[in-house]
Formats: structure tokens, sequence, C-alpha cells
């Protein structure tokens, strides 16, 4: 069986059940049913935590900083005296929404810069040396260098991954593109003369997807890790936003005298990231297990 | 195959080029002014400006980037703002710290993961392969800082059995030595065996459902031996390639790793080199870098070409 | 039975007075220096340059002045004492120094030092350093008459004279040494002081030896002067960034030192047996300065509202954690220090948002952004900054936090198109003459005709009643005129094993005299 006959059958299978019963599909792993629901119930915490955090994530107060946890402050509070699991629950949004739109926009250019690579033979060299030349960084000295040059802000955090991991989705739909192009029926195609973009959405884009769903819900986990190791090198966005990365680097000068700045947005993005990798995992074992080891 | 290698080797020289241009571009983008730092905070402003124009800085930067690939094309990396010394020699005094702890680091990520997926594999489908997977994908899943953070809170500080920081030379000691990148290689080990755990996993599965292990069983060979010696050796070959495609991971982690820990490898020294704007070290160590990620990679190619002839381009 | 009872309450008396008698004997019983060993000192990071004269960064001044000594030095009360001059005098119209130097003084290469590398060393301080420049602005001419002897000649009488030359940066190097630096950096590293330059490993250590013919002075240590005696065979700084790990070697025995230990450690090591807490009373104080240039702040009523809304007390609490390592006060000069001032208290500390609304709206302050330039890269500016941030925005002023690595900093700060605000430290200010805030060349710029006019005056006044007046006007107008805001004083904690010993505590800290009890 080639790869490609293999894309075609498992496409379509994957994706009705995905959109008709995810949660029937839940039930044939254990693990990815775990990690669907950690990563809700972080999504739920972040959505509400305007409604359910104590404090304000920003409140000053000198006066009452370094306390370890009690009935007031349940995970402590920082150097400055900012409530800690506050800024943990508003960190969850500024961690997802981080990862998510790095997910988002790493995927538009990925995609079309794979499409375009891989169909067009021209440009398929110059872009691919260029994809090559980035992906020589490795991902966290890329992302510094970018951050360096942008500023620190959150947006800039977001364009700097984007930037960091669409060579990686690109390299991926590029090759999905050279076997699909291969195939039959897109030679038909080309043959009838059908319009690229016809061809490029209607036969290759569809089989492009199995991949990109996977390897998104991994770039999604090493987005929120790779912002955490940002601030803790100090390139992240402003230190005094709640993101988790944020708030352990703020607690690593105050280890030994208030480990709770840095142990809980720790357990925090644990229990995210594993949820997302398990899910990932999951739809990867589901989708083809022959992707396994290659994403 | 000989052509196809021949071309990847071509390839690496403008991947190196673009390397080097978006690198020069990214740092000269960024502000901040290596003299005022060397200058000191109360320096005042008179002076930063005449050790600019001494330093070259304030030339246009097309002039400035045209020198440096004129220096780079002779094999000169240049000279240090900050270190006294030449970039390439500045390389070569952190190079051991970072290539040995990059192969701890690999030889603790190969024991974790070789033992977790074979267990894994054996005892496929129950409770503790679930719970050996949930072990190497907990090491993924955590900042690499946050677990060097804990390592040293739990065993430096805590138990006293490594030190905190700092690195040991060989030279002073082995057992000295060892202790010292402990703590950094553990850290660096277990965020880096997750993928060789599940790449062992499943080539062992595939390789365990096959005849002659059945007939090695039914021979009545004890079950350990049936695994190392002939499950695993079979299953070993995509473990390799995957523990190839590691080392550019580490090399990434070392950068965080080093810089918890205090080592004076490579990767710390990019890191302070941006803080102070040492254009010439982070240019240097940049295309340093790359070019052994490149390589690495390339090797990896080739291994993986070599072992499975069917896979072309992902 | 009467007799039984004097007996024994003399007895008893005789007891206690032996017993009293042990213990004087214990607290003053010297014990004896032991010479060898390696000291290990965790200092927070490297130097940039190693060119004591080319930097005025501490990390530099604070390793390399091991290897160098000056024609004056602070004694413990931090009074300029001769330390490379036996002798000095000056002219009756205050306007001709001449320098003795002392005899038979060797240079780590061997040299002995006499006039020329005297006048070589000071020629390129007066060149390069802030302080050097300074003096050089009121020196007709620095001159060699004899191989022992210098003559410094004024163009008008200097109060301070002396002081100048206890700047690290003024330290004594051959001759040789500077020629073959010419325009550039120090090639090598070489000086009279009781430690020679062995070898620097950027991110690994710094390295010096004990230098054998090191020429001490006979007598006792007096504060950075007096006896000098390097115990360790050898001293090695190594850069150690985090203060956790700083901590966590000294714990372990990796480190002999931690120097610049965060405060809100000190009640816990306090009780860990085998350590010992110094804090170092003053250390400096922490600040943020106006952009007195270019911008909103170039308005004074802005920079009078700004003072006028902040509360210190949060701020430096905040920055400095434990209560015995800041202090609010509003005097330029430390309250430690002869001239400590409290003209101009009344605007320091006011916590009057009030007011600073007040202020803003005469200014004609319209909610424009206000842009602070901070790094996290000194905790101490980072928090000050947040915390000040917080409570003008409470106030109503619309801060533009703008938090960036330390070389940025540095370039923003230099360029007055590009902030309102800066937040630095400044270390402890000698004279008001040197205090580097009032320099209208740094950047800042304070540029004000009266503040120099009476900075030059106090620059000629040696009458120490007349320089006290003279500087109550001038602190005052430092109040009025707000070219940065004070916060408060702060103290530095550093730790070091029991077993290392000799140790002086002093402002700034030197490892001569320490030595290792094993």
């Amino acid at each position: 069986m080639t790869n490609n006959q293999k894309n075609q059958e498992v496409a379509p299978n994957f994706f009705r059940d995905f959109v008709v019963g995810g949660f029937k599909l839940m039930g044939r792993s254990r693990m990815m049913s775990i990690g669907f629901v950690l990563v809700l119930s972080m999504t739920i915490l972040a959505l509400l935590a305007p409604f359910i955090s104590p404090y304000d994530p920003l409140e000053i107060n000198p006066m009452r900083r370094l306390q370890s946890p009690s009935r007031e402050h349940i995970m402590g509070t920082d150097e400055v005296g900012r409530d800690v699991f506050s800024r943990v629950l508003w960190g969850a949004r500024i961690s997802l929404l981080t990862g998510a739109l790095v997910v988002v926009f790493s995927n538009i250019f990925g995609i079309i810069i794979g499409l375009v690579s891989g169909y067009y033979d021209k440009v398929d060299k110059v872009i691919m040396r260029l994809m090559d030349g980035l992906m020589a960084f490795p991902i966290m000295l890329l992302a510094i260098a970018m951050m360096a040059a942008l500023g620190a802000r959150l947006s800039n955090v977001i364009i700097a991954l984007s930037i960091v991991f669409a060579p990686r989705v690109a390299r991926v739909v590029r090759g999905v593109v050279l076997t699909v192009r291969e195939s039959a029926y897109v030679e038909a195609a080309i043959v009838v003369g059908a319009p690229s973009w016809k061809i490029i959405f209607i036969h290759i884009l569809p089989n492009c997807l199995d991949p990109i769903i996977v390897q998104s819900s991994f770039m999604f986990a090493q987005a929120v890790l790779a912002e955490a190791a940002l601030s803790f090198l100090g390139a992240g966005i402003p230190p005094w936003l709640p993101s988790w990365g944020n708030i352990m680097t703020g607690g690593r000068l105050y280890i030994s005298v208030a480990p709770w700045m840095t142990i809980y947005p720790g357990i925090a993005i644990i229990i995210c990231v594993l949820g997302l990798n398990l899910f990932g995992d999951g739809l990867r074992d589901l989708a083809d297990p022959r992707l396994r080891g290659v994403i | 195959m000989k052509k196809y290698l021949f071309n990847r080797i071509l390839t690496l020289i403008p991947t190196l080029l673009i390397v080097a241009t978006i690198g020069y571009l990214l740092i000269y983008m960024a502000p901040g002014d290596p003299a005022a730092v060397m200058l000191g905070e109360e320096a005042d402003v008179t002076e930063v400006i005449r050790l600019r124009t001494e330093m070259g800085l304030d030339r246009p930067i097309y002039v400035q980037l045209g020198r440096w690939f004129a220096r780079i094309a002779r094999g000169d990396l240049g000279y240090s703002f900050f270190l006294q010394r030449t970039v390439t020699q500045a390389i070569l005094d952190r190079l051991e710290v970072t290539m040995l702890l990059t192969a701890y680091s690999m030889i603790i990520a190969i024991i974790l993961g070789v033992t977790i997926g074979i267990i894994a594999a054996v005892k496929h489908n129950t409770i503790v392969d679930q719970l050996m997977m949930g072990i190497a994908l907990l090491g993924v899943s955590m900042p690499s800082f946050w677990l060097g953070i804990n390592f040293i809170l739990l065993f430096a500080l805590g138990a006293r059995w490594f030190p905190a920081a700092g690195y040991v030379d060989i030279a002073d000691g082995l057992f000295m030595h060892i202790r010292s990148l402990t703590l950094p290689s553990l850290t660096l080990g277990f965020i880096s065996a997750a993928p060789i755990a599940r790449m062992t996993r499943s080539s062992m599965l595939q390789v365990l459902n096959q005849d002659y292990i059945r007939t090695a069983r039914a021979k009545g060979l004890i079950e350990f031996s049936v695994i190392i010696s002939h499950a695993f050796r079979n299953a070993m070959i995509p473990t390799i390639t995957m523990v190839g495609m590691t080392v550019g991971s580490l090399i990434s982690g070392a950068i965080v790793t080093e810089t918890v820990f205090a080592l004076p490898g490579v990767g710390r020294l990019v890191i302070q080199s941006i803080g102070r704007r040492d254009y010439p070290t982070v240019q240097g160590v940049l295309i340093f870098i790359a070019f052994i990620y490149v390589l690495v990679n390339l090797l990896v190619d080739i291994l993986y070409l070599y072992l499975d002839p069917r896979v072309k381009y992902l | 039975m009467e007799k039984t009872r004097k007996f024994l309450i003399f007895a008893l008396v005789l007891v206690m007075l032996s017993v009293l008698t042990i213990g004087i004997e214990r607290v003053f019983a010297q014990e004896e220096p032991k010479f060898g060993g390696t000291l290990r000192v965790a200092v927070i990071g490297n130097p940039p340059t190693l060119d004591v004269m080319r930097t005025t960064a501490s990390i530099t001044l604070n390793t390399m002045w091991h290897i160098y000594e000056n024609l004056f030095t602070h004694n413990a009360e931090y009074v300029p004492i001769p330390h490379l001059v036996s002798d000095y005098t000056i002219s009756d119209d205050a306007l001709v120094y001449t320098f003795q130097l002392r005899e038979g003084v060797s240079f780590h290469n061997g040299k002995i030092m006499t006039s020329e590398d005297v006048v070589a060393s000071i020629e390129r301080f007066m060149r390069l350093a802030t302080w050097g420049r300074n003096l050089a602005e009121v020196t007709e001419s620095f001159e060699a008459d004899g191989p022992q002897t210098v003559v410094l000649t004024l163009t008008e009488p200097v109060a301070i004279v002396p002081l100048f030359f206890t700047a690290t940066a003024a330290g004594i190097m051959p001759k040789e040494v500077i020629e073959e630096a010419g325009e550039g950096d120090l090639k090598q590293f070489i000086g009279t002081g009781p430690f020679k330059f062995h070898s620097f490993e950027p991110d690994r250590h710094i390295i010096f030896r004990r230098f054998e013919d090191y020429a001490a002075l006979p007598g006792e240590p007096d504060g950075y002067g007096g006896n000098k005696t390097a115990y360790i065979d050898e001293l090695r700084y190594i850069p150690v960034p985090d203060t956790a790990v700083r901590i966590a070697g000294v714990q372990t025995g990796d480190y002999h030192f931690g120097e610049w230990i965060a405060p809100d450690e000190y009640e816990r090591l306090r009780d860990i047996p085998g350590i010992e807490t110094r804090i170092i009373q003053p250390s400096g104080w922490t600040t943020a300065v106006f952009n007195k240039q270019e911008g909103l702040m170039a308005n004074k009523l802005m920079r009078q509202a700004i003072l006028a809304g902040l509360d210190m007390e949060p701020i430096m609490r905040a920055a400095y954690g434990h209560p015995d390592f800041w202090r609010l006060d509003s005097g330029v000069l430390f309250l430690e220090q002869a001239m400590h001032s409290s003209a101009g208290s009344q605007y320091y500390n006011q916590n009057d948002p009030d007011r600073a609304r007040e202020l803003a709206q005469q200014a004609g302050y319209n909610g424009e952004p206000i842009r602070w330039v901070t790094t996290t890269e000194y905790p101490a500016y980072y928090n000050t900054a947040l915390v000040s941030a917080y409570q003008l925005e409470q106030a109503g002023f619309n801060i533009d936090l703008q938090v960036v690595d330390w070389a940025t900093v540095v370039q923003k700060r230099a360029d007055p198109a590009e902030y309102d605000l800066f937040s630095t430290a400044f270390g402890i200010p000698w004279d008001p003459v040197l205090f580097l805030g009032f320099s209208p060349t740094w950047p800042g710029w304070y540029v004000s005709e009266e503040k120099d006019a009476l900075v030059a005056a106090l620059r000629r006044e040696s009458d120490f009643d007349k320089r006290m007046e003279i500087w109550d006007e001038l602190q005052y107008m430092f109040w009025d005129d707000v070219p940065m805001i004070k916060y408060g004083d702060y103290f530095l904690l550093h730790i070091h094993r029991e077993e290392a010993k000799g140790y002086a505590g002093m402002a700034t800290t030197f490892y001569w005299n320490v030595w290792i009890d094993n």
C-alpha cells in the first residue's frame, strides 16, 4: 500500500469521525481522552479567569509580599504582593492564546509555503533553501534573536514563534504535496486542464489536513513551552503580564524563600502541555500510525 | 544516492549563507549598544559616542555586513568585543562543556528511552504500558528550566548531593566533573527521552509480533533473552535514527540548561553575547551552531535513507 | 558560720572573676591568620572589560582593584589617606600639590615604581575616566619632579584633591603597559597590589594570585589602606548569575563568599550555622532619572508631579524586602557621611496623588504615555519601576513601562528621543562635587547654570561649615528641580563561610587580609 492511497482512505473517515462523533472517537483511546479532558479544563479555567480569579492579577501590594499559600492566597503571593493563583488563572489565558495563535499563523504561513513549494518546481529550490536556513537555527535561538530585534510584546512572541514553526509545517505539507501530485487522479486533472487552484484546494489540501492537525497539537504544546522558555531567558512578553513563563521566571529569584511562585505555574504548564501531547499522540495513532516518529 | 548526497552537501553552503544573513540582520535590528555596555553604569554620553566610533559601529549596516562576509570567506570569525580573544577561540574554549553535556544527556536519554520503550512494548496494552509512556511524555511536557530548578532545589539545595551550578574540568578530577554535570544531563536527558521511548516501543511491537520471535519463544528461550537478543536487536535501527534526530533538540535544550546551571558552554555564550550585543561572537556562534545542526541533520537523513529506502521526502 | 559564708562568697566571686577573664581572653585572643588556600567568591557576572580606566562597571572595578593601588585610598571612616604617596605638601595658594612617592614599591613585572609610571597612569586616568576628566578640567599640569616626586598644578583651588586619586580608575600601572595600550584597551594587567592578575576565562573565573614581592605598608590595616596582606594563595571569582545558586554554593562549601545575596534570604541564612551574613551599610541608593532634554519630562512641573505621587515605602519594600536592607532618607549623601544634608526633605516621599494630579494639570499633561525604560537584569530597578508605575497609574498617569535588557537600557538612555525616565542606582557618592547625578553630560542631562555654579563653589571651598552651607542650597535645588527621583538607601547582603576570616565588610569588598581557617 502506498502512502498516497493510505492518505486517501484515512482522511475522510477520520474527519467524519472527528466532526460527527468526537466523543465516540475518544472512547477508543483512554490516554487521548485524558488529554482531552486536561486541555478542556485548562481552556475552561482560562475562559472563566475574569470571573473566578479572586484578585486582580496586576494588583500590587508590597505589604503582603512573598506570603506562603493560605486561605486568602491559595497559591501564595509574589515579590510585589500579587496573588499567584489569580496570575496562574490569567496565565492560562495568555499561554493558551499564544499557543493557539502560533498554531493558526504558523499553519497559514506553512501551508501556503508548502503548497507553493511542492506544487511549483521552479520556486521549490529557493523556498526550501530559505526554510532549511530557518530550520538550521535551534528553535530557541531563532526565537530569541527575533525577540531581540522585535522587542518584548505579546504579538511579537506570537510572530516570532510562528516564523520558527512555519518551516516545519511547510516541510510536512510539501512532502504530502510531492506524493499526492504523482497520483493518477491529480495527473489526470492536470491533463484535462483543471486550474491549479482547483487542483490544490480540491485534491491536494485535504490530504495535508491529517498531518497538519496532528502536528498542530504538538506545535501548540511546544509553543506553550517555548513562550515559557523565552520568558526565562529574558526575551519573552513584558514581565508584568501574567503568563506562566513570566510567573516562573519571577519566582526563580525567590526559589528557596517562595517556591510556590515557581511550582504552581510549572504544574499548570505540565497539565496543559501533557494534555496536548496525550491528545496529539491519540490523534496521530488514529490518523495514521505511520506518522509515528515523523512528526 | 551519490548524487543525492552531493546535492545535499552542496546545498549546505546557501543554507549557511542564509543563516548568516538572517542572524546578522536580526541582531543588528535589535536595539542595544555594546559600547555603552562596556563603559558601564556611570559613563557619560560623549564617551559612549566616542567608543561607538572607535568600534566602527557608526558605519552603515551594509558596509559592516560586507566586511564581515569578506572576513568569513577567509575563515575568520573575528574578534570578540568583550572576551579578549578571537571568536573562534571563544567557541573552542566552550565546546568541551557543550559537547560533554550533550553526550551525557544523550546517554541518559537513550537509557531512559530504551528502557521505557521496551517495558512498554512487552507489557503492551496494560496499565504498565500507559504508565511508562505517561512518564516519557511527562518529560517533554515540562519546561526544561523548571525541571532544572526543581532538581537544584531537591538535590543541590535540599540533599546537597550535587553542586547547584558550575562546571568542573575533567582535569580537576573525574568524579567532581561527573558530579558537576549530573543534574544538567539528567534535566536534558529526561526531556529528550520521550521520542526515543516512543520509537523503541512501536518498533519493538512490530518485531515482537513476528514469526521468529514466536519461534524463539516456542523453543523455550527465557523471556528476557528473547527480548534483548532477538527483539531489541532488530528494533534498534529506527531507534538509532530517532536518536540522531534528537541531537538537534539537544543543542536547543543545551542553551536553556547551560543558563540554568551556569555552565560555561556554547549555549550560554550565545545568550550572553546577545545580551551584551557582542555582534562578532553572536554571529560566529550562530554560524557554528547552524553548521553543526545542518551537519547532524544531514547525517541523520543519510542514515534514514540508508536504513529505509522507501522514505524520500519526509 | 559567718566566716564560712564570707569565704563562700569570696570563693564565688573568685570563680566568677576567673570565668570572666577567660571570657575576655577569648574575645581578645587574636587568632593567628593562616597563609594558603584558594578563596572562591561567587559574583553575579563577568566584567565587560578588564580595563579599569575605560569602564565604570562595578564588576570590573570591584575585582580588578585587588591588583592595583592608588596614590590615596579610603580609611575605615571613608576618609582619604595616602597609600602609594608617603607624604605630600600643599602650596599656600592651594594650587600646587607635591607628592612624595613611596620608595621600593615593585610592580608585578618586577619593575620599581617611579614618578614616570605615576604620571603616565594619571594622564590616562584624566583622559579616559569620569572622575579623571573632572580633575583634568582644573588641572594645569601633572608632572614628574625627580624619580620619587610628582607635582600637580591646579588652575583653581580644589577642596578634594586626594579624593580624586582614590578612584580605582586612578590605579598606578607601569608606563610601558599604558604605552602598549595606546588609544585602545589595556593588553596587560599589572599593578602594585597584593594580588597579581593570573587569568580571565569568561563565565568560568577570574583568577588572581598572591604577589610575593608586594611592598606592604607597616602597621595595621586601616579601611582600604594601611597594611594589606594576601593570606590566600589564590583568589578566584566565579560568575554565578542566580542568587539561589550562589547561596547553595556557599552552603555546600563550593564557594567561600557569595556577594549580592537577595535580602529576602536573610532571615533564613542568619540561622544557618557555619554561614556568616554581612549587611553592607550603606551601599548605594536606587533612583529613576528623568530625561530633562526632550519630551514630557523636560517640564519641571511634570517631574515634580511624578515625585509628589510616589509612596516610597512600598516601593523600597518591593525592591529590597527585609527592612534591615533599606532606609527611607532624602539625602544625596548618606546619613553615615559627614556632609549628609536634609535640605529639601519635605519633597521626598510625599505620597500625595492629589498634588501630583494638580501639578500635572498645571504642566498641561493630557494622558500622554510616559516612557519608562527599565530592566529585569537588575531586579531592584524593575521592581521600583513596576510599583512606581502602578502608583502613578492609580493617580491618573499613563505609564508605558518598557522592560528591556540592560544593553538596550544603556542605548536608549543615551538618546533623548527615546525615553522619559530610566531606572538605575548609584553607589556611594563620595562628595557632592563627584556626584554623577549633577553631570550635564550623563544620560538625563541635568543642565543648569545655577547648579553648575554651586558645584564649582563646592569644589573650591575647603572650609567644612561653608561647604555645608553651599551643599544645603544645592541639595534643596536637587529636590526642587527633580532631575531624578531618589527612592531610598539600600544595603547589600554578602554571605561567607565561617572558616573564611578577616573580612572587613566595607562598602567595596576586598579579599586581602582575608584568610582561610582549615
